[in-house]
């Protein structure tokens, strides 16, 4: 009865606290990604320490950006490497 | 809080400016009203009042009322010493009295959350108090409204300095050196309340 | 030139984005042009409650570090042809900006539009001290809490000290049961202590949830008792004298149908 009530009365039938939930996870996202240019650094440079590990990079061309789409973050790095490190092969 | 009529403390003692362009009845019903709540200031001492340029201002049947309703108060009635100072604000005469420091500080408004009013003389408050506000004074404090903050009186340590105030609820009392607080009635005080040191402590009393 | 209003409080949390959107969005349903300003750098919210979050590419601050032009940054909500946000910045902070460069734009803004509305951060820090600068007038949001009063009257008296005389009170969240009870404090009550004039009265109103859930303002629904009571403070503003709503316990019209159902 309660339904119908509603129904007459124009509530919509997704909750609005669905929508409140989506509506926040969306913009969560959007949040976290606009991060601040420390934070990248500080990622670049980790990175860097790790990949030099195992290969030489041209750490002056190196490029790393996230990008976000309405629904998706997606963290894209361009590295050219110069060389691989010797010794670091896997052996099968 | 406009008024017509305002006591103001001066080197010759207390002064009243009466606003020109009110009608007289009001200024007397202005005036029976201040000193009815105030009767315990003017009790306790400071009893010449000097109305400025009153000779050019008020009729004589004018003057002859005020100097009744003085006396019904125990305030005695000053002839003009001065009559080439009427006394408006911005007369530098004026302010070098007031910047006197034992002189009384009249604080025209409400003393905010955050605000403080810090004098060495007396200070007399025309409006509240409200919490989280603090009125210090060397001499007493007078609160024409409701003290809801922090009063100290007698702060140089005077004590026999006292806090008098409209209503008197739940704020932080202290005289000279000791602290205490308006107890936490659920009535709130009837009458007007004065806060003082006897025996040792701080009691709360009617005002008389 | 438009008028630059303040909404602040002091105390978080009492309504003042809330407010912000409603007192907007009724102007623009006026077919006032208006845009409202988020000043919260930092913690942006604004764009949230009016359901703007995902239009946003410039912000404030790119506007005063000239990233970009001011029409740039202005977003226009499309449901409301006559209502613009400027977001605030979410990864810097309220250092970020001065109040003069607040002061500026608040004059750039107030020659297009009718109304510049401003969204206070909580608070009496430079975030305050920012959203302040450019305004005409002030509008102080409280509940009938105790703290909440407490922070008002601090803020009314910071106000005065910077300028912004005379600003107007509205009593947010009021519960019209508990106040018949003796339970929570009246409007008398608050407006003996603070001092000013009141605005508006806004009742506890469980469509402000959906609303805010929903992005849409309350004051475009026509059965939520929140909504009638911002539309009176928006005529009030445009010089209106409207009578204040009795406040009587006030069932809701759904809960009213329910009882008639037996529900």
């Amino acid at each position: 009865m309660f339904e119908l009530i509603q129904k007459l009365f124009g509530r919509e039938s997704s909750s609005s606290k669905d929508i409140a939930k989506e509506r926040l996870r969306l913009v969560l996202v959007h949040d976290r990604v606009n991060v601040s240019p420390q934070f990248m650094e500080g990622l670049k440079d980790d990175m860097i320490k790790v990949i030099s590990n195992y290969m030489d990079i041209n750490e002056k061309d190196m490029e790393v950006n996230l990008t976000n789409t309405k629904t998706s973050v997606a963290l894209v790095a361009n590295i050219p490497v110069n060389r691989m490190k010797r010794g670091v092969y896997i052996q099968e | 809080m406009r008024s017509n009529v305002v006591f103001k403390g001066s080197k010759n003692g207390l002064q009243l400016i009466i606003d020109d362009s009110a009608d007289f009845e009001s200024v007397i019903e202005q005036l029976r009203l201040k000193l009815e709540s105030a009767s315990a200031f003017f009790a306790s001492g400071n009893a010449l009042v000097h109305v400025p340029a009153a000779k050019h201002r008020l009729t004589s049947e004018q003057q002859k009322e005020l100097i009744t309703l003085f006396n019904n108060y125990g305030l005695t009635w000053q002839e003009d010493i001065d009559n080439a100072s009427p006394a408006v604000d911005s007369s530098p005469e004026n302010q070098a009295e007031e910047a006197e420091a034992d002189q009384t500080l009249i604080f025209n408004r409400t003393v905010r959350n955050g605000q403080e009013v810090v004098h060495r003389g007396t200070v007399i408050v025309m409006g509240d108090v409200n919490p989280g506000a603090k009125v210090i004074a060397g001499g007493d404090i007078i609160i024409h409204g409701t003290c809801r903050g922090i009063a100290h009186a007698g702060a140089l340590g005077n004590i026999s300095a006292t806090i008098t105030a409209d209503r008197l609820i739940a704020s932080q009392i202290r005289i000279a050196h000791l602290i205490s607080r308006a107890p936490d009635n659920l009535d709130i005080p009837e009458c007007i309340e004065t806060a003082r040191i006897k025996d040792g402590v701080v009691i709360i009393e009617p005002a008389q | 030139m438009g008028e630059v209003i303040v909404v602040t409080s002091g105390k978080g949390g009492v309504g003042k984005t809330t407010t912000t959107a409603n007192i907007g969005t009724g102007f623009a349903l006026q077919g006032k042009k208006v845009v409202l300003v988020d000043a919260d750098i930092g913690l942006r919210n604004l764009d949230v409650v009016m359901g703007l979050e995902n239009r946003i590419v410039y912000d404030l601050i790119d506007v005063t570090e000239g990233n970009c032009r001011l029409k740039q940054a202005l977003i226009r909500d499309k449901r409301y042809e006559t209502l613009y946000l400027l977001p605030a910045a979410q990864t810097r902070d309220k250092n970020a900006v001065s109040p003069d460069q607040m002061k500026e734009l608040c004059e750039d803004l107030s020659k297009d539009f009718d109304y510049v509305i401003i969204d206070c951060p909580a608070g009496i820090e430079q975030g305050f001290k920012n959203a302040i600068a450019g305004a005409d007038r002030a509008i102080v949001v409280t509940t009938p809490e105790v703290s909440a009063v407490r922070d008002a009257d601090r803020i009314i008296g910071l106000l005065e000290s910077e300028g912004k005389h005379n600003p107007k009170l509205i009593v947010n969240r009021i519960r019209p049961k508990m106040v018949k009870k003796g339970d929570m404090m009246d409007i008398d009550d608050i407006i003996e202590i603070l001092a000013v004039d009141l605005l508006g009265i806004i009742p506890e109103d469980e469509y402000i949830v959906i609303s805010t859930n929903r992005g849409e303002p309350a004051v475009v629904n026509p059965v939520s008792t929140a909504s009638s009571a911002y539309k009176n403070i928006v005529r009030r503003l445009t010089g209106e004298n409207v009578p204040l709503m009795t406040l009587e316990t006030n069932d809701g019209f759904f809960d009213k149908l329910k009882k008639i159902f037996g529900l």
